[in-house]
This record gives structure tokens, sequence and C-alpha cells, in this order.
């Protein structure tokens, strides 16, 4: 496969992802500097995975990204207010969690791969990934704006 | 609540872009397949060929720090730390991968019977996928005391957000703020001027408690309480502790919920000689800034371990349910764990988990460090003191903290119901070094080195594996 089939296979799905991690704002400008990058070094048809590659690539430079911009904006506050309760309050504690334990649940809970799947894009262990669902749902069952909804 | 998760998400990608083009880019000679290893290990082939042999030698065990984890377990040297050779005093890992290493001691000690060593301010932050540094300038308004001088420089990470507290003399602090890489000034609390007996920080609100009377002039009549934001720069009085003045109450804090419990009672209480100690306690919650009282327990107690842990908040060996104010009686360990007096101390999962883990108090030089860690519900042994979470895996390390008779730095995985021995670490013997687990590694960073103290300069990382 040539690389433009080869990211055509998966460019909504990068996109989707990129959007989950960093938000709508910056997902195209994050996922174009990941392909600039990819595409400077390899060819993604000679990659065993290329899709795991492009994933990897993604999250690694969403944490980037974090270093320069702190916490994602993952939704606009406009379309926030559109949303039924407790949904507002949901968005908001995913985006303080952690880059790695978001792709964990974003890949896991939303678009519902399996945790070897989804621990085959993020590059650990599938324990590693189970240890980020944990911590994810740990932290969002703490979160004091959402326990009353979780409850 | 995974339906709540994904309900979120699918809001969130419902504003996604469209997808961007495929970039036009000079595309790369066509090469033959081979996994990502290889090929790192092929260009590093043709550097080493490229600078002769005696680099090879030189830099045999030194692979890319951002080479994976794999099956075999390795040690590897890093790119050494931007800041002198020290003792670590604060290490922890940062919300992006990154670990974090700030403060310590300078080394060698000073000789001398007054020679006291010279606190450091300064540290940096790791980067072990791309083996780099960031270095943490010290705050420049806030002098750099001697070893002792000051009763305790203490530091807390939250939410990326370091913060370091002064006490003695007059209480200043700082934060520094990873984002921003910028330090802020924190100058003395209402009431609250050389120290604080509960420290709470959540990376937005620091929360300061006295309940011991203190010293004059700067004694209290009651407990009392402060907080400042770092958004105002400010302080405010907080609500008041429902306790009685105490000494050496235990503290617990889980990021939103400050437990203090316990402690001696008395206007003497500071004094030599029989004590009375308190068996109540109260739970401060940082958001609403309340006050709960908790219901008596057990046994007073002071500077009782205190822990928030997935039963409930563990006091001085027994647990307590915050919700309907009981007691129970926690497991003990198993009989004949611990060496001398038991103690408990808490250690955390990055990302805010917690757990418990207790030991018996080092007794003696013989290096056999008798542990046990409560995970999961069950006591569980411990072949090392020092515990820390990698990935989702469990590695147990020689203790860099108190290490009499030079024992080799050692880890071990948590292996199924064992654990493995990763062997002994390629450098020499530490003492107080930064140690940090992100993902599947750890992260060894400094410290006083072999019998001598030595100073220690360097970063190593070990693959867990498995």
């Amino acid at each position: 496969m040539t690389d433009a089939e080869i990211y055509a296979k998966h460019r909504d799905a990068l996109v989707r992802y990129a959007t989950a991690l960093v938000g709508p704002d910056d997902a195209e400008d994050m996922l174009s500097t990941v392909l600039v990058r990819a595409l400077r070094r390899v060819s993604l048809g000679d990659l065993d995975d290329p899709e795991a590659y492009l994933f990897r690539a993604v999250l690694n430079e969403s944490r980037s990204f974090w270093r320069r911009a702190r916490r994602p904006v993952l939704m606009r506050a406009e379309r926030q207010h559109d949303l039924p309760d407790p949904l507002p309050e949901v968005v908001e504690a995913l985006r303080r969690l952690p880059a790695r334990q978001r792709a964990a649940t974003y890949l896991v809970y939303y678009a519902d791969l399996s945790i070897a799947d989804a621990a085959d894009l993020m590059g650990c262990a599938t324990g590693t990934v189970k240890h980020y669902l944990h911590a994810a749902r740990q932290r969002l069952r703490r979160d004091h704006r959402l326990r009353k909804d979780l409850a | 609540m995974n339906d709540l998760i994904r309900d979120a998400y699918a809001a969130i990608v419902a504003e996604a872009p469209p997808a961007p083009e495929l970039p036009h880019t000079t595309a790369p000679p066509a090469r033959r397949r081979l996994p990502a290893p290889a090929i790192v290990l092929a260009a590093a082939a043709m550097v080493l060929a490229a600078v002769g042999v005696p680099y090879l030698l030189l830099a045999g065990d030194r692979g890319g720090a951002g080479a994976p984890a794999s099956g075999a377990p390795s040690w590897r040297e890093g790119a050494p730390p931007p800041f002198s050779p020290r003792t670590v005093q604060f290490a922890a890992p940062l919300s992006d991968g990154r670990a974090l290493m700030w403060g310590g001691t300078e080394l060698p000690f000073p000789t001398g019977s007054d020679a006291t060593a010279r606190r450091l301010l300064d540290g940096g932050i790791y980067d072990p996928e791309s083996d780099t540094w960031e270095r943490i300038e010290p705050p420049d308004f806030m002098p750099a005391p001697r070893e002792f001088e000051s009763e305790a420089v203490a530091a807390q990470l939250a939410d990326d957000r370091l913060m370091i507290l002064q006490f003695g003399g007059d209480l200043g602090g700082a934060v520094y703020d990873v984002g921003t890489g910028g330090w802020t000034e924190i100058t003395g609390a209402p009431g609250i001027d050389v120290t604080a007996d509960a420290v709470a920080w959540t990376g937005d609100t620091l929360v300061l408690v006295r309940l011991w009377k203190g010293e004059a002039p700067w004694d209290v009549a009651a407990p009392l309480a402060a907080r400042w934001s770092f958004d105002t720069r400010s302080w405010t009085a907080a609500a008041a502790p429902p306790l009685s003045l105490r000494l050496g109450a235990g503290t617990g804090f889980d990021g939103e919920r400050l437990a203090v419990w316990g402690g001696a009672l008395g206007e003497n209480a500071d004094l030599p000689g029989p004590a009375t100690f308190a068996a109540d306690g109260a739970i401060y919650d940082v958001a609403a800034d309340t006050w709960t009282a908790m219901e008596p327990g057990p046994a007073g107690d002071s500077h009782a371990t205190v822990a928030w842990i997935d039963e409930g908040l563990f006091v001085a060996g027994s647990l307590y349910d915050p919700d309907d104010g009981t007691w129970a009686a926690f497991p003990a360990p198993p009989a004949g764990a611990a060496v001398g007096k038991t103690i408990a101390d808490k250690w955390e999962y990055r990302d805010g988990e917690r757990q418990l883990l207790t030991t018996g108090s080092l007794v003696g030089h013989s290096g056999a460090h008798p542990a046990q860690l409560w995970v999961d519900g069950a006591w569980v042994d411990a072949p090392a003191y020092d515990v820390h979470l990698a990935g989702a895996r469990l590695v147990a390390t020689t203790r860099t903290g108190d290490n009499p008779d030079n024992l080799p730095f050692r880890a071990h995985r948590r292996d199924g119901e064992g654990w493995a021995d990763l062997g002994p670490a390629p450098f020499t013997n530490r003492m107080e070094s930064g140690v940090v687990a992100i993902d599947d590694r750890l992260v060894v960073v400094a410290g006083a080195s072999g019998r001598t103290l030595q100073p220690a300069g360097d970063t190593w990382l070990l693959d867990i594996g498995g």
C-alpha cells in the first residue's frame, strides 16, 4: 500500500483520537505535525504496523503539546452548555486526566478496543493500560463535581 | 461510569475537524523492513564504526533512553542531570511522563564539628523518552538555608506544580509551575508565621493548619488554618479545626481531604514526661472549606500514620469510614513481619492512587528490611524497602535513604504472586537518590555514593521488562 492509501484508511480514526487528546481546535495542527515528522523519517509502507506507529506518534505529540499549553480544551464552552447533565462535568473531568489516561479511556471506552489492541496503539503493556483505566476511573470517582452523578 | 465516559467522548469527537491532507514530503529511500529496535541498533553500529571501538567500550551499556521496555530488564545510563551532584530531596513523576527532581543537599558533606551542608533549591525535569533534561533554576527570592538551620523545607507536587515551604525563621515558600517554568513566591501566612502542623497542596490551593500552640511570640490560643490561592497569590483565613491544641497530630491528604488525628495534649506536651494522647481528629474538605469532626478512635497516639487508602482512612492500625463515622480493626500484618516497633508509612501510586506500605522499623545493619505491603486488599511480602509503581508493575528497590551496609541498589519486579530479582544496578551503592517510576521504567538520579558518600551526578534507567 502507498502512504496515501494507508493514511486514508486511518485518517478519520486518527483525527478523532487527536481531538480526544487535545481538543478540536488543535487536533488538525497536531496531526499535521505528526504526519510531517513521520514521513520525513519513514515511509508508512515500510512499517510493520503503520496504524500503531501513527497512533503512538499522536499520543507522544499530544504530550509535547501539553507541556506547552498545559491543559487542552476538549470542547468549547458554548457547546458544553448544550450537553445534558452531567456530560459537561464529565468532559471537564476528562480534560483534567493525564494524557495517557485519557488515551486509554478513549480507546477502550469510546473506540471499543480490547485492552490488548489499546496497548498496541499506545505502545505499552496490557497491564499498563489496565492501570491507566483504573487510575482514570479512580480519579473521576474522586472528582467532587462528579460524585453525585456517579453515585 | 463507562457509559458516561463514552458519551462524553462522543460529544467531544463530534467536533473533530476534517483530517488534514497527507503532506508532501521527500520520501525516505526504500529500505529493508526492520523492526524498530534493529533500525536503532543498525544506526548506532554505523556511528560506532565511524568513531572507533574505544567509544563502543565506553558506551557499551548506554542504549537510546527512548527505547521501549522489552523482555529482559536492563540498566542503561542516561544524560547527566543539569545540577550539581547531591542527595535528591524530592522526586516525582509529572502527568506528561517526565520526572521532576528537586532540591537536596550539597555533597560532599562539609567536615568539622559545626559544619552544615547547604540545602539546594534547584533541580531538573527529565524526559526518559528523549533522554533530555530541563533545568529548574532556584527561586531568586528565597535564600538557600544550611542543613539544620531551618526546621524543614517541605515539598509537595500537585497538578504539575511543585510547592515548597521553608519553616523556621519566617515562613516562606514558592510554587514552581512546570507548565510555565516559573516560580511564584508565597509570603507568610496570617497567624502561621513559623511552622504548620499540617500542609495540603492541591495545585491551586495551599492549606496550612496550626494545631500546636507554638512558642512566643508566635504562639496561638487555639488551632487555626489558612488558605493560599495560586490564582490570586493571596491568603485567607480558613475554617478553624474543631479540635483542641495538640502536638504531633498525624496527617493524611488525598488531594481533596486533609485528615488530622491524635497528638499529645496539654500545655507541656513538648516537654519530656508522661503525656496524654488525643484519640480524636477531624477531616478538612479543601473545596468546601469545612471541617468534619471524626468519631473518637479506639486509642490515642501521637505521630500516628494517617493515610487514605481504597478502604477508607487508615489511622494508626485501624480503619475509619468517613461516610458513616465508624471504626474497624485493620487486618494485622503477618506475625513476625516486623522487626522492632511496627511502623507504617504510606506510598503513592502515580496519578493519585494511594496504597499503604507498612514495614518493620529498620533495626541493626543486617540489610534485611522485612516489609509488608497492603496491595489490593491483602498483605504482600516485599523484598526491599522502597516500592514504586512502574506502569502496572510493582517494583521494590533497596532503600536508598538508609543504607548503612552499602547494600547494592537492587530492584525486584512483582510477577504474579512472587517477585523477580532484577539484579543489582551497575552503579555504585547509593543513598538518597531521586527515584521515580515512569511507565515501565525506573529512573535513578544522583545521590550519595558508596561508603564514603561521594557525590553522584548521573542518571540511570532500568527497563522493568516482563
